[in-house]
């Protein structure tokens, strides 16, 4: 009986935890990447929380004088992303019904794959773009001396989102299987009564995990926006006013990280923005990966 | 094999039914998918009461028309027909430049239920925005179909639940209750019992009946007892072309072709 | 009844028109970005403009050693991410049993796809620059473009493996090989487009990004091939950074459009090949 056994079992058992161990060992490194990475940041941001003067709330930045106020660069953020969303999103989703609800799937495939190669170019390319057009363009329009304004930001940024939104929001209003359609429609509804009632409830976590995803992409965006906002730390005064020259955190990082000293409060506080930019762009995948799921549940 | 033009003259729904319009007529009607012909040069009339049942093989077709008849075929991008088919007297194409009128009247039900994403009784009310109504006409208008489909005692103290609660077989039923409230002067039914549990098969089958009474009902059944049980007229498809068509008894009866005899009675033998 | 419906028409020729406004704008600005880029970079392209290196700080000149600069980062970034994705997919897929620990990497995974760019630069910068005291090195940024290229990679070859039918791994542990020899006898080879198509997606973004490397990889001139792991090279990316801020010198500009035509051709090139064998390999796997 024991005649049998023709490979010994250890041999086995030895190459068996050789590849294991690769694998294990692997794995245990991307997670490992994952937290050193974060972790640096914490760390590194350490000095100006524990700096008790330094204004971190506040709204001068001013290194030379040891104030380092992130809200400018913090509001910058949010204005720009509001004004790229703002212009992303209804375009961006009107454009999507169409390409989900036409009937030629020729148009369909030419246009996917159109927004796939726009999707593809590099935003330092983007940037260029917004150098050589837009930010001339814009001081024309608004009679200003220099185009490098919030608005034109927000605008390039909007173009640049574009893509993304559009591929994501078209795939979820696909989604919606024909019959919803077929049975809309039998009702004796029309295309725009269909859609309103019948398809956007349907696809609307889709909708809004595609928005999530399109957000964070313009929170994280740093070379196309830091050529054309004018690198201004300052609130825009009046506050709202998309015409005044401004920062975001990524811009900020993009200009000043390689004048700052390491290990100095300037670095730190730098530091302390890019954690925040990070902890905010994680939280909106993870919430758009969970409304994507919601929407493979439903369907 | 050449389509017989008849005038159906219904068992026990109307005595002389020729003399009326017809509710539908198809003349040298074939439709295509892409290059490929579906259905090839079938002429019907149908008269304005009464149920028709579509029965054949897969493939025959039988969706098919029904699927031209009000125009959501269109909404596939490589299906088209020829020939041509008048629906309540008017042309199906010309006759209806707004396609949402010809679809109010031609009510639909697929093989599927499909709720929409919203309480039970907004499901009911979607079809009735054309209607200028008021909440307690709308109320009651609901009422009255889920009654029909025998719905509302099951359903009347929860009507502004999620209609995705439902079971499958109370969703086909909403379904129709929810066509219904248009009050179609046609409707369309596209295998509804298929995918369902036997006891609202049952309830659907007595609401084919029911409504057979006051207008025409097309309906396409594979199950052979069914279309027994609740037809006036049979028109038996295979391969996209009519083989034969006739009342009931003639149809379930021996003077029947001998095609369609042997397709009814092997039918049976699979159930 | 009528008047009820012609406003519910005209309500829908409206949202048609919205519609296609819509994607006319879309079309414009699709043809107008693409157009832009196409056109003005011919202008500027030359057999000169590819083989001869940058003088004048960019502005005349070619961008040979930008090229070769984008190149040798990215390559070798895919080279540092092949075993790693690898390992971690396989691991996913065949040796984690526990769903906690599955989706605590998953969402690792996502995040790390989440994290901005800039702060890729930031975490070199300090932790590779500073902290290691490597200096400045093409090195260190190819290990950061590996980092931002995993979650792509590790993605695309778990959803590889994951659509092998189980019943081929079935048949082959029934015929009795061990679990590692599963792996390389059916895993393997069945998901190996998935690895590859993943690798190109991710090169294709990790060329074109500017904001991970400019602090820690790059130096804008007099640059050449490195002779070892701890130089800066130039890059297409910082290249047209460098270039599109002189944006009032037309001659630099001009450059710019060019560099950034063939960093567009490139990407191109990457996500082509992508599709291609995408394309080609599954077809084969599935047989």
């Amino acid at each position: 009986m024991s005649v049998i056994t023709l490979n010994p079992p250890s041999s086995r058992k030895y190459r068996f935890s050789g590849t294991q161990a690769y694998c294990f060992a692997s794995a245990a490194l991307s997670i490992l990447i994952v937290g050193t990475i974060l972790l640096t940041l914490l760390v590194q941001s350490g000095p100006i929380l524990l700096t008790g003067n330094a204004d971190i709330i506040g709204t001068k930045w001013n290194p030379s004088d040891g104030k380092f106020g992130i809200l400018p660069m913090l509001f910058g953020s949010v204005f720009v992303m509001s004004i790229a969303v703002s212009i992303a999103f209804p375009v961006g989703l009107m454009a999507a019904v169409y390409i989900a609800e036409t009937r030629s799937s020729k148009l369909r495939r030419v246009l996917k794959s159109t927004l796939e190669i726009l999707a593809g170019i590099p935003s330092i390319v983007y940037g260029l773009i917004g150098v050589t057009y837009l930010n001339i363009w814009i001081a024309d329009l608004f009679d200003l001396q220099s185009g490098r304004i919030i608005l034109t930001a927000g605008i390039l940024l909007g173009i640049m989102i574009l893509p993304t939104f559009l591929t994501l929001t078209e795939d979820a209003i696909s989604a919606v299987p024909v019959k919803y359609r077929e049975n809309a429609k039998s009702l004796g509804l029309y295309r725009h009564e269909v859609f309103l009632s019948i398809i956007l409830p349907k696809a609307k976590s889709g909708i809004a995990g595609a928005g999530l995803l399109a957000l964070g992409r313009a929170l994280g965006e740093t070379m196309a926006v830091m050529l054309v906002i004018g690198s201004l730390d300052r609130l825009p005064s009046p506050l709202l006013n998309p015409l005044s020259s401004g920062q975001t955190i990524t811009s900020k990082l993009g200009r000043e990280v390689t004048e700052s000293a390491f290990g100095s409060p300037h670095f730190s506080a730098l530091v302390f923005m890019g954690l925040l930019l990070v902890l905010i762009t994680i939280f909106l995948t993870i919430a758009s990966r969970y409304l994507f799921r919601q929407k493979d549940q439903h369907v | 094999m050449s389509s017989p033009k008849l005038s159906l003259v219904s068992g026990h729904s109307s005595a002389d039914s020729s003399a009326e319009p017809h509710c539908i007529h198809m003349d040298g009607f074939s439709a295509y998918y892409g290059d490929n012909c579906i259905v090839s040069d079938v002429n019907l009339r149908l008269p304005p009461k009464g149920v028709t049942c579509l029965i054949g093989p897969s493939g025959a077709g039988k969706s098919t028309i029904l699927r031209w008849l009000n125009r959501i075929n269109e909404e596939s991008e490589r299906a088209s027909f020829s020939g041509k088919i008048e629906v309540l007297g008017r042309d199906v194409l010309k006759g209806y430049p707004d396609v949402t009128e010809l679809r109010r009247k031609v009510g639909m039900v697929f093989q599927q239920p499909c709720v929409f994403p919203c309480s039970i009784y907004d499901n009911m009310l979607m079809g009735l925005r054309s209607r200028k109504l008021s909440k307690g006409e709308a109320r009651s208008i609901i009422e009255q179909s889920l009654k029909a489909a025998s719905l509302w005692d099951e359903v009347s103290h929860r009507l502004a639940q999620p209609a995705s609660a439902l079971s499958l077989g109370q969703q086909q039923r909403l379904c129709l209750a929810r066509a219904l409230v248009l009050e179609p002067e046609v409707l369309l039914l596209d295998e509804p019992t298929a995918s369902i549990d036997p006891v609202s098969s049952r309830a659907i089958e007595a609401f084919v009946i029911e409504q057979g009474r006051e207008i025409p009902i097309i309906m396409v059944t594979h199950n052979i007892g069914q279309a027994k049980r609740i037809s006036d007229h049979v028109i038996f498809l295979c391969d996209g072309q009519i083989v034969e068509q006739g009342t009931r008894a003639h149809m379930f009866s021996m003077r029947s072709a001998e095609k369609t005899r042997t397709y009814i009675t092997e039918e049976f033998c699979d159930c | 009844m009528s008047e009820r419906v012609n406003i519910r028409r005209v309500q829908e020729k409206c949202f048609a028109f919205i519609l296609r406004a819509s994607l006319a704008l879309c079309g414009g600005v699709l043809v107008f970005l693409l157009g832009s880029i196409v056109v003005k970079g011919f202008g500027s392209l030359s057999l000169d403009f590819f083989f001869t290196p940058a003088k004048d700080f960019g502005k005349s000149g070619g961008v040979i050693y930008q090229i070769l600069g984008s190149l040798l980062m990215v390559v070798a970034a895919a080279v540092l991410v092949l075993p790693l994705a690898l390992g971690t997919a396989i691991f996913q897929i065949s040796y984690n049993a526990r769903p906690k620990i599955r989706y605590v990497l998953e969402q690792s995974l996502y995040a790390l796809n989440a994290i901005p760019s800039i702060t890729y630069g930031l975490f070199g910068l300090i932790f590779f620059v500073n902290v290691l005291n490597t200096g400045i090195s093409w090195f260190v940024g190819a290990v950061i473009l590996a980092i931002m290229i995993l979650p792509t990679a590790i993605l695309s070859t778990y959803q590889a493996m994951a659509a092998i039918p189980k019943t081929y791994q079935e048949n082959a542990a029934a015929l009795g090989l061990t679990k590692a020899q599963v792996i390389r006898r059916v895993t393997l080879p069945q998901s190996f487009h998935g690895l590859v198509t993943g690798l190109l997606i991710g090169l294709a973004r990790a060329i074109g990004e500017t904001a991970p490397i400019m602090f820690i990889a790059t130096a804008f001139s007099g640059v050449t091939v490195p002779q070892s792991l701890v130089e800066p090279v130039s890059t297409l990316p910082t290249h047209i950074l460098e270039l599109a801020q002189q944006s009032t010198d037309p001659q630099a500009l001009q450059n710019a459009w060019g560099a950034s035509l063939i960093l567009v051709g490139l990407v191109a090139g990457f996500s082509g090949l992508a599709l291609l064998i995408r394309s080609r390999l599954s077809s084969e796997g599935r047989k």
